[in-house]
């Protein structure tokens, strides 16, 4: 049987998708963490401040 | 980009910096070192194995009023680290931290699904913040012990249907709470200055993701994979399908159909499986509509019904393998 090859992108989502993990932390009210010193080492590499 | 003196000496030679950071780690390490704290990890370690709290004295103490060891234990850490802050301030303390409006948060220890985090709430930005709209629950056990200060807060119950009950509990020095966090939070809600709390927590395994739910009727907002090992395989199988790694679809096809794993992953997993090999995407989406029981059973028949009304000859392909 020749079977057709589905596009993956005409697939639907879940109603109730969940976000991954750690995505109900409220952005918003987050000052700072670990995460902004890893950025922070990357831009530094990038814009090479003077 | 504005950068201090301080810094910029830094940039150019950085070996005070390494310096700093070596006093930190040694403050850090002298804390470690410090009498009954090897048996407190030791006790995490194997909490994070799943040991009941109950059979780890070391562990359990920090969570019982009567001892005082969790006090001990963190101010232990702070009188450690602070003349280390004072005497390199640009080092950075070798722990985890988190810093929101009115939290602060230093991930004490990290294993399995298993943490123990010291938090310090600020009282005045705590009340000077929003009361809560929302609550989000977790499928994991928890254990908090109040180590200093004096606060309110809320215990909030959830009900299988409609709002949340809500418990007005006051965060007292010594007081020790534990719950089962899908069911139960506890959202500190003001403070006279500062409050300081331990916080243990174990994740359970299995496909609950944590839900955040409005408090005026317990309509649920948003949810998120409880485990970042299950958003990792999530990403790895939309990966493999982008890839067109045919040979991953055995695997996919698998995961599909293991319903111990968060239905998002499974569903992701199932997508991409069709996507790279139709006949054995399309068996396993098959097996899933046909199995009532099966949490994804619902959508799984909208979509086989969807792929035959678009491709005919697939209906062929079930009856075949029925």
């Amino acid at each position: 049987m020749n079977l057709p090859q589905i596009d993956v992108s005409s697939l639907p989502d879940l109603s109730n998708v969940s976000g991954v993990f750690g995505s109900l932390a409220d952005k918003a009210m987050l000052a700072a963490d670990d995460s902004t010193i890893i950025i922070i080492t990357f831009l530094y590499d990038i814009l090479q401040p003077k | 980009m504005h950068v201090p003196a301080a810094i910029s000496a830094l940039i150019a030679d950085p070996a005070p910096l390494h310096r700093a950071q070596e006093c930190h780690a040694d403050a850090y390490a002298a804390w470690r070192r410090q009498a009954g704290n090897d048996a407190v990890f030791e006790s995490f370690a194997a909490f994070a194995q799943g040991a009941a709290l109950s059979a780890l004295p070391a562990l359990a103490a920090l969570f019982d009023p009567a001892s005082g060891a969790a006090k001990a234990f963190a101010g232990g850490l702070i009188g450690a680290m602070l003349p280390a802050l004072a005497a390199e301030p640009l080092g950075q303390i070798p722990v985890r931290h988190q810093n929101a409006r009115a939290t602060t948060r230093l991930m004490l220890a990290r294993s399995e699904g298993a943490t123990m985090t010291l938090m310090a709430l600020d009282g005045a930005a705590l009340s000077a913040g929003p009361a809560p709209a929302s609550v989000a629950f977790t499928p994991a056990e928890e254990w908090d012990a109040v180590i200093a200060g004096h606060g309110r807060g809320l215990l909030i119950e959830r009900t299988p249907a409609g709002r949340p009950s809500l418990h007005p509990v006051i965060l007292e020095t010594g007081l020790c709470l534990g719950r089962d966090a899908a069911r139960e939070a506890l959202v500190p809600t003001g403070a006279e200055g500062p409050l300081v709390l331990l916080r243990l927590q174990r994740r359970r395994e299995g496909p609950q993701p944590c839900t955040e739910v409005a408090l005026a009727d317990g309509r649920e907002l948003r949810r998120a994979a409880a485990s970042s090992r299950e958003s990792r395989h999530a990403l790895a199988a939309a990966l493999l399908g982008a890839m067109g790694r045919a040979d991953a679809a055995p695997l996919l096809a698998e995961i599909a159909g293991e319903r111990q794993r968060g239905d998002t992953l499974r569903w992701e997993a199932l997508r991409q499986c069709l996507g790279l090999a139709t006949a054995q995407g399309f068996e396993t989406l098959c097996r899933i509509a046909r199995d009532a029981g099966d949490p994804l059973c619902t959508p799984a028949g909208a979509m086989r019904a969807a792929l035959v009304e678009r491709h005919p000859m697939l209906a062929e392909l079930d009856r075949c393998r029925a």
